[in-house]
C-alpha cells in the first residue's frame, strides 16, 4: 500500500457517521419525509413562503416618517439605553463577507425588488413628569406603490425599563400586539429618490446608493448609512444584497465582530463600520442563515448629551418574519 | 403500506420523495461527521429537506450538492447559535471532532485529533471527500471555486495531516 492510500485509508476509517452513505430512508425518515409533504402543505403554506425568504424577507424600517430614532428631549439624562450585543469572534472580514454572499448565492430571496418593508426599531418612552425612560421596540410594516401612496402600521413590542438588568440582558423584542400608530398616504406623499428598482449589477446598486446619498469615495459608514436608508424603503433580491456587501468590502473600512443573537433571536455574523469623525459606530448584522442584511446598530463613541460613551443609540432590524408582528 | 402510502401523491409530492429517498442517506451521513447527537443530528436533516421543500422546482428539482449547501449552512448556523441552554450547539463537533468528538476507538480517536487542528477550509475539503466521497468536481462545485484550487488544499490538507500524525507518533511517510 503506497503512503497516499495508507493515509487516505486512515481518514477514511476515521468517518464517524453512523448511517452508510447508501442506506434507504429508515421508518423513522420516511415519517419525516411524510410529515414535511403535509405539514408544509395545505395550513402552513403562507408561512412557508414567508419563511422562504423571510428568515429572509426584508424589511424595513423606515420612510421618512417613521424614521425611529430616539428621542429625548434636551436635558433630560438617560439612565440606560439597550444592552450591547456580545460577539464572539469568528473569521476576518473577507470571509464574513464571503459566507453571507455565499448563501445570498445559494437560497432564494424575493424574486424582484419589492416596495415592501417590515422592520423593528425602538425609541425611548420618557415621562416628563418622572423622567423615568423605558425603551420601547416598535415593529413597523411600510407598504408603498409606485404612484407613491402607501401605508405605515406600527406595532408596538412590549416595554421595558433599561434600567432594570434582567430585563435589559437579552433586550429582546415582542410583540404586544398593540397598533401604536397607522399613517395612509395619499399618491405622491411618499417620499423616495427610487421609485422603480433597477437591476442587481454592482453598478446598478452604486446607482442606487447615490441616490439615497452615498458620496464619491465613500467610507464603509457613508456605505452603511445608504445601505440603511435603502432598506428602509424596499426588499431587494438577494444579489442586489450581495452586491451591496460587495461594495461595503471594498470600502477596506468594515470590521469583523464575529457572531452573535440579534435582538429578534435569529443567529447573525457582524461587522462594525466607525464614522470617521469617530463619533459613532455602526454593527451591521448579516443573517447567519441567508447571509442577508438583517439590521443595523448604531453606539455613541463620545458622550453626546444624555447618551454616554457606548450607549447603543439606536437600532433597526430588517427581515423581521411576520409572525413576530 | 398504509393508506397514506398508497394515496396518489401531486407531481410535488413525487419529485420531492425522490430528492428525499435518494438523498437522505447522503444528508445526514455527512452532518453525523460533524455532530454527534444523533437527535440534533435528525433535527437538521429535517431542517434541511423543510427548506428544500421550500425551494423545490419540481422541474429542475436539487440534487445532492444543493442539499449539502443546505446542510452545511444549518450546521454553521448551530454552531454560531449561542449556548442558549441549546446543548445543540455543545454537540456540535468544533469542525470535525474536537473535544467532543464521538468516541473513537484505537486509531480513528488519533486521526480526527489530527483533523481538528487543519485549517477548517482543508477540513473540509478532507471530510468531503473522504467520509462524504465527493469529487474534486463536486467540491469545486460545492464551494464555488476551482477544481484546481480544490485540488491544491486537498494536497496541503495530506501534508497537514502527515505532519499531524507524525505529532501523534503515527508514522505514513516512511
Amino acid at each position: 500500500m503506497t503512503e497516499s492510500a495508507l493515509l487516505e485509508r486512515l481518514i477514511a476509517d476515521a468517518d464517524p457517521a453512523r448511517t452508510p452513505l447508501d442506506a434507504d430512508p429508515d421508518p423513522r425518515a420516511l415519517a419525516t419525509r411524510d410529515r414535511i409533504m403535509r405539514d408544509a402543505r395545505a395550513p402552513r403554506r403562507r408561512r412557508a413562503v414567508i419563511a422562504g425568504w423571510a428568515s429572509g424577507m426584508a424589511v424595513a424600517a423606515a420612510s421618512v416618517a417613521v424614521a425611529v430614532a430616539v428621542l429625548v428631549p434636551p436635558g433630560v439624562a438617560v439612565a440606560a439605553s439597550p444592552s450591547p450585543l456580545e460577539f464572539e469572534a469568528s473569521g476576518t472580514t473577507a470571509q464574513i463577507i464571503g459566507d453571507a454572499q455565499t448563501a445570498l448565492a445559494a437560497y432564494d430571496g424575493p424574486l424582484e425588488a419589492e416596495r415592501v418593508v417590515r422592520s423593528a426599531s425602538w425609541s425611548f418612552s420618557v415621562d416628563m413628569g418622572t423622567y423615568e425612560t423605558t425603551v420601547v421596540p416598535q415593529l413597523i410594516t411600510i407598504t408603498w406603490n409606485p404612484d407613491l401612496s402607501g401605508r405605515t402600521v406600527a406595532i408596538e413590542g412590549v416595554p421595558y425599563d433599561p434600567t432594570d438588568a434582567s430585563a435589559n440582558v437579552g433586550s429582546e423584542i415582542s410583540s404586544s400586539g398593540e397598533v401604536a400608530w397607522e399613517l395612509e398616504m395619499e399618491p405622491g406623499q411618499f417620499t423616495t429618490p427610487v421609485v422603480d428598482m433597477p437591476g442587481s449589477t454592482q453598478a446598478d446598486m452604486q446607482a442606487v446608493l447615490a441616490a439615497y446619498g452615498l458620496p464619491g469615495e465613500p467610507s464603509a459608514a457613508d456605505v452603511t448609512t445608504a445601505i440603511t436608508s435603502v432598506l428602509g424603503q424596499w426588499t431587494l433580491t438577494n444579489a442586489q444584497e450581495s452586491e451591496m456587501l460587495g461594495i461595503l468590502a471594498e470600502t477596506g473600512g468594515a470590521e469583523a465582530l464575529g457572531t452573535t443573537t440579534d435582538r429578534l433571536g435569529r443567529p447573525v455574523t457582524a461587522l462594525r463600520v466607525q464614522a470617521v469623525d469617530g463619533s459613532a459606530s455602526d454593527v451591521v448584522l448579516l443573517s447567519a442563515s441567508t447571509g442577508r442584511i438583517v439590521g443595523v446598530e448604531r453606539t455613541n463613541l463620545v458622550e453626546d448629551g444624555p447618551f454616554p460613551s457606548g450607549a447603543i443609540i439606536s437600532y433597526q432590524l430588517w427581515d423581521v418574519d411576520e409572525g413576530v408582528l | 403500506m398504509s393508506a397514506r402510502d398508497s394515496a396518489p401523491k401531486s407531481p410535488r409530492d413525487e419529485v420531492f420523495t425522490r430528492v428525499f429517498d435518494a438523498h437522505w442517506a447522503a444528508i445526514r451521513h455527512h452532518i453525523e461527521g460533524v455532530v454527534a447527537d444523533d437527535a440534533v443530528v435528525t433535527e437538521i436533516v429535517s431542517e434541511v429537506f423543510f427548506r428544500a421543500w421550500t425551494r423545490l422546482n419540481p422541474r429542475r428539482p436539487m440534487g445532492r450538492i444543493w442539499l449539502l449547501r443546505a446542510a452545511e449552512r444549518a450546521v454553521k448556523a448551530r454552531v454560531r447559535r449561542p449556548a442558549t441552554g441549546s446543548s445543540a450547539a455543545a454537540a456540535v463537533h468544533a469542525g470535525v471532532g474536537g473535544e467532543q468528538s464521538v468516541p473513537a476507538a484505537g486509531g480513528s480517536g488519533v486521526v480526527l485529533r489530527a483533523l481538528s487542528v487543519l485549517p477548517e477550509r482543508e477540513r473540509r475539503i478532507i471530510v468531503l471527500t473522504y467520509w462524504d466521497g465527493l469529487t474534486v468536481g463536486e467540491i469545486a462545485e460545492l464551494s464555488r471555486t476551482s477544481a484546481t484550487r480544490v485540488r491544491k488544499a486537498l494536497h496541503r490538507a495530506h501534508e497537514h495531516v502527515r505532519a499531524a500524525l507524525r505529532s501523534e507518533g503515527v508514522i505514513v511517510d516512511d
